[in-house]
């Protein structure tokens, strides 16, 4: 017998690219969630067995797949299992399981099946410290994920709907706790508009955070070129943030800088290295020699070069090197005009060449557009969610709680049952926005109402 | 030091407050010989501040005492002067109720119970020690010498530790009301290692009425249909006396701000942490300055007494400050104050160093209930007195004790509160501190926990057999609501239409229709030819459970997953330096307060998530290697 009520789901195969992905689901409802998937009656099957079937959600086919089920005890994690094996590449089995948490599925927490497997006696003793290992390191890295994470805006939005629903709840309640004090009454209308309203401030929320979604990768792209050439300024230009150094002088960059930055929804991990030239600087040397190794390592190289004017000995050195088909040149400085020499260079060279701006931006979204053309069919474009898919997640259900609030207004039940609803709105936000304890509704009655004897 | 033997008993009781006589009455009706020790004979269960019993939250706490087997319901149903049902137009998790009390005839009347009690006796001492003998209590010592020995002993002192009285720049040794206090005791359990907090609290002035210009204030009345607190109660009579509501102004709170450099609350002249929930007027003038006015009710102090009390007037400022803002009042002007105000210091133990059970960890047999414990309030003492009571018996009887958790009721929630997270200032149940409170209804308080108060010997077999009637008559009707269909015909469609409830367009069971919020069982009375007779409780339970099912279920799968982590068990003695990974802040809090489950170490402050997950982890480890 499990000791967990909830059915967790995740993609359950490592970061990179496979002929499959496994969407992986445990628990009491894995069948359920499997069968409204699928459309078949898979309760009707034999356990361990695999059956084949388009998995489909609201009407649109998502992937076809080959799913397997095995029925609890005999599973990893001594509950029901479900392995959905989608195509691979992380479109396919990131809609599928977006589609098993739209059924009831919760996103699991790094580690969860491991836990749960160890919980439910399936692992032996000498795991344990193991599993708490595993734990310990995923709630640091969801901690590392937490609200201090969101940018400033994002975070001061969730803390702001969080604060709307508390006010809300803890005027419901003060009417509740104190029903003969005057400044605490709140009418059906009333509470039905602020309801409503913090629905929509909850929508923008969540399409926000939906459109800053960003898929976790470990696609190397790095930058380099000879001195000078605008490098760190076109890091800055991708990453739209202040990441590197940027100055005119020739081996400002003397080791490699990396960020992150969001292409097309895949998290791209952007190195900007060295200036390449034979320098006498011991320091400058080793930033040279570490830019060979970000070179040697890197899934895609952004060779920069100032397309202003004719192409230097250097460029062409380590084009020479370091170009080919896995590249793309950008000929950089176009606000001053492409020199027709540097353009021609690559003619006949089997090479993506792009004119670019860092410094106005200019074909900038050209270049991601075809940076993630190359992530997507890349071997490191991995499969799985960024951190903020639990926020999303958090979001979601808050929204489903704070609906069953206003559903019970409507339908004319008594408004301090939405406090049920709206509880758990608040608890949901809590995971993002921190702890909100019972605690806090209290407060918020006696600071914002004067009650008492 | 004890001069003479004064006598033995199974059980002491120290304080004849509202703990203190719940507590000996549950001691001495399963057996015991109790010794019911107070301060002074005639104020057996005093009220010292507001003369109701119940409200918000606190009538749910008396019904539950009723259900255990206490006497709180019978006795405020046999005292009192009006009576109203709070929150009626809310749901029925938040119905409340609450009467207003005639206080001489509460205390008069409780004190006869105490009285009647074969086993218990009664008895003017003042204890000043407590007897151990290694972690174990053995007995007390009065002040006069006496050594009164023990096998368990609940302390239920109320506000009357080391208590000062504080009016304005006047402060003196006193009990509430003007009674002594005790002045040793405070220093005896400090020597047997519990911690001590100072706590402080309050109670506004009463006035004579014919000094008050009733004409010019609001009467407020009661129902006219009184609903009893307690189960057993079949007739209560119809009494409604009105209260009256009446407002500060503008001309109160400056005569309330001229002088807040006289408050010893500004002046720092008071120590003691004041509750939140009954603020002094000044506090409220202060942090809401914003008010043009604060409301506050006139009460009577009972039948028998021309005495009024100020709901919403606490404070500690002087005396002749407090007539000049009270003339200030509409209706007031010519106000005589029979009682002033004032503020209250005393000595109160840190809860968390109580089990579950209300037994210290510290010493064994010794029980602490009420205000001692932080808490404020006369349901919330007898509440824990009950508790008490009941476990201290068991506890010398060897036999289980009872434990009530979140899950169970009010009770629980409030004793799990003050004991997992401690209380800075006197703690207040409320109703929004009560997670599953659609399950935990004042409706439903006999079903919830008369079952409890059989087991623990507190409820008569005839009541129990009557309850068990009760609950079978609700699951038949409930089952024959479900299986008995209607067809849209033109009458059942009349009778939907009378209550403004959309037609039906197919069949549709009888249940189905009685969850529309518009209609009532009665309603439909006329479609349902096979209708069992029903008595009016048990119809009330039909329609609420039917009517509110969908969000009944929703906490009920709320209720089994806090169970599951409350069943998790932390061994007595758990070595927290051996869970791995555990932070060293966690680590401390746990080996002090030695939780006894995951889900009560879970709510502990300072306890993170991923905390519980380190223990939680440890302890199955612990129980496979037991088990190989």
């Amino acid at each position: 017998m499990s000791d967990f009520s909830d059915t967790i789901a995740a993609v359950s195969t490592p970061p990179g690219f496979g002929g499959i992905s496994i969407v992986r689901l445990s628990g009491d409802r894995a069948y359920d969630i499997a069968c409204r998937l699928t459309g078949k009656d898979l309760f009707a099957k034999p356990s361990h067995s695999i059956v084949y079937s388009l998995i489909s959600y609201n009407g649109d086919v998502l992937d076809e797949a080959l799913v397997s089920i095995m029925k609890q005890p005999k599973t990893y994690t001594r509950e029901d299992v479900v392995e959905i094996n989608c195509h691979g590449g992380f479109v396919c089995a990131k809609s599928v399981l977006e589609a098993a948490i739209c059924c009831g599925a919760r996103l699991a927490e790094p580690g969860e099946f491991t836990k749960r497997a160890f919980l439910n006696g399936r692992i032996d003793l000498a795991q344990a410290e193991a599993v708490s290992d595993i734990i310990n390191a995923a709630t640091e890295q969801m901690a590392m994920a937490s609200l201090s994470q969101l940018s400033g805006k994002m975070g001061q939005a969730v803390s702001g709907v969080a604060r709307q629903g508390l006010e809300i709840l803890s005027h419901l309640e003060a009417s509740i706790e104190y029903p003969e004090y005057e400044e605490t009454s709140l009418s059906a209308n009333e509470l039905a508009e602020r309801l409503s309203s913090l629905s929509l401030s909850l929508d923008d929320l969540i399409s926000d955070f939906e459109r800053s979604q960003v898929m976790r990768s470990s696609f190397k792209a790095v930058i380099a070129g000879k001195p000078n050439v605008g490098k760190s300024m076109l890091l800055n230009a991708l990453a739209s943030e202040d990441k590197a150094i940027v100055t005119d002088i020739a081996g400002t960059t003397r080791d490699v800088l990396d960020c992150y930055a969001n292409i097309g929804g895949l998290a791209v991990r952007f190195f900007d290295t060295a200036g390449l030239r034979e320098s006498e600087d011991p320091i400058e040397k080793i930033g040279v020699g570490k830019a060979v190794m970000a070179i040697a390592e890197a899934d895609l190289l952004l060779f920069v070069v100032d397309g202003s004017k004719p192409l230097e000995q250097d460029d062409i050195d380590v084009w020479g090197e370091y170009g080919g088909s896995s590249a793309i040149a950008l000929l950089n400085k176009a606000d001053l005009g492409i020199s027709s020499e540097a353009k021609s260079f690559f003619d006949g060279k089997n090479a993506e060449v792009i004119e670019i701006s860092a410094l106005t931006g200019e074909n900038i979204n050209s270049l991601c557009e075809a940076i993630a053309l190359r992530a997507e069919c890349s071997e490191a474009a991995a499969v799985g969610f960024a951190a903020n898919e639990r926020h999303i997640s958090a979001l979601r259900e808050a929204k489903a709680s704070l609906e069953s609030a206003i559903n019970c207004i409507d339908i004319g039940l008594e408004a301090d049952l939405a406090c049920i609803g709206l509880s758990g709105f608040l608890s949901e936000i809590g995971k993002i926005a921190g702890e909100t304890a019972s605690e806090d509704v209290i407060d918020a009655i006696f600071e914002k109402f004067c009650l008492g004897k | 030091m004890a001069g003479f033997f004064a006598g033995e008993y199974d059980i002491i009781v120290i304080g004849a407050g509202h703990a203190g006589c719940e507590a000996a009455l549950a001691a001495a009706r399963k057996g015991c010989k109790v010794l019911l020790a107070t301060l002074h004979m005639d104020s057996v269960a005093l009220m010292p501040c507001n003369p109701s019993v119940g409200g918000t939250g606190k009538g749910h706490l008396v019904r539950e005492i009723d259900a255990l087997g206490g006497e709180m319901g019978k006795n405020i149903d046999a005292t009192y002067i009006q009576s109203k049902m709070l929150n009626t137009s809310k749901g029925p998790a938040v119905h409340s109720l609450r009467a207003q009390a005639d206080k001489k005839a509460y205390s008069q009347r409780m004190k006869k119970v105490l009285e009647s009690e074969p086993n218990l006796f009664l008895k003017q001492l003042e204890i000043v020690e407590i007897e151990t003998q290694g972690s174990k209590v053995t007995g007390i010592v009065s002040k006069t010498g006496g050594l009164y020995k023990a096998k368990a002993v609940i302390l239920a002192c109320g506000t009357y530790l080391r208590s000062r009285i504080v009016i304005g720049e006047a402060a003196y040794d006193s009990g509430p009301s003007g009674l002594s206090n005790a002045k040793y005791l405070s220093e005896s359990l400090e020597k047997n290692g519990i911690r001590l907090q100072r706590l402080k609290t309050g109670t506004p002035a009463r006035a004579h009425k014919r000094s008050i210009d009733f004409a010019k204030l609001e009467p407020q009345y009661g129902d006219r249909i009184i609903t009893p607190f307690s189960f057993s109660t079949k007739e209560i009579g119809y009494k409604n006396e009105p209260c009256f509501l009446a407002y500060t102004n503008e001309a109160t709170h400056e005569a309330i701000r001229a002088n807040l450099h006289r408050s010893p609350l500004f002046s720092g002249f008071i120590q003691g942490v004041g509750t939140r929930y009954c603020p002094s007027i000044e506090d409220k003038v202060v942090r809401f300055a914003e008010k043009p006015r604060h409301q506050l009710f006139v009460e009577p102090e009972g039948l028998g007494t021309d005495e009024m009390y100020l709901q919403g007037l606490s404070s500690s400022l002087p005396e002749d400050v407090q007539e000049a803002f009270l003339r200030t009042i509409k209706g007031f002007e010519n106000i005589e104050v029979m009682r002033s105000a004032y503020a209250i210091e005393y000595d109160a133990i840190d809860p968390t160093q109580l089990k579950l059970t209300l037994e210290t960890k510290a010493i064994s047999g010794l029980f602490c209930a009420g205000q001692i414990n932080a808490t404020s309030g006369y349901e919330e003492a007898a509440a824990q007195g009950i508790v008490a009571g009941i476990n201290a018996a068991e506890h010398i009887h060897g036999k289980p004790q009872l434990t009530l958790g979140r899950e169970a009721g009010y009770i629980g929630v409030m004793i799990d509160d003050i004991v997992t997270k401690g209380a800075s200032d006197p703690y207040r149940i409320m109703t929004s501190r009560v997670e599953l409170r659609l399950l935990l209804r004042q409706d439903n308080a006999d079903i919830r926990l008369m079952p409890y108060g059989y087991k623990h010997g507190l409820v008569p077999e005839a009541a129990y057999s009557a309850l068990l009637e009760k609950e079978e008559a609700i699951q038949a009707e409930k089952a024959r609501l479900k299986e008995s269909y209607v067809s849209p015909s033109e009458e059942v469609n009349r009778v939907l239409s009378s209550a403004n409830s959309a037609a039906l367009k197919g069949p549709a069971t009888l249940h189905s229709l009685l969850k529309r919020p518009e209609i009532s069982y009665a309603d439909l009375e006329g479609i349902d030819l096979s209708r069992p007779a029903l008595d009016l409780k048990t119809i009330q339970q039909v329609q609420l459970q039917v009517r509110y099912e969908d969000y009944i279920e929703k906490q009920k799968k709320q209720r089994d997953d806090f169970l599951k982590s409350e069943s998790k068990l932390i061994p007595e003695g758990f070595d927290y330096s051996s869970v791995p990974n555990l932070r060293l802040e966690a680590r401390e809090k746990l080996s002090k307060q030695r939780p006894e489950s995951i889900g009560r170490a879970s709510r502990i402050g300072g306890i993170s998530p991923a905390d519980s997950q380190m223990l939680l982890i440890a302890l199955k480890k612990l129980e496979s290697e037991q088990s190989i």
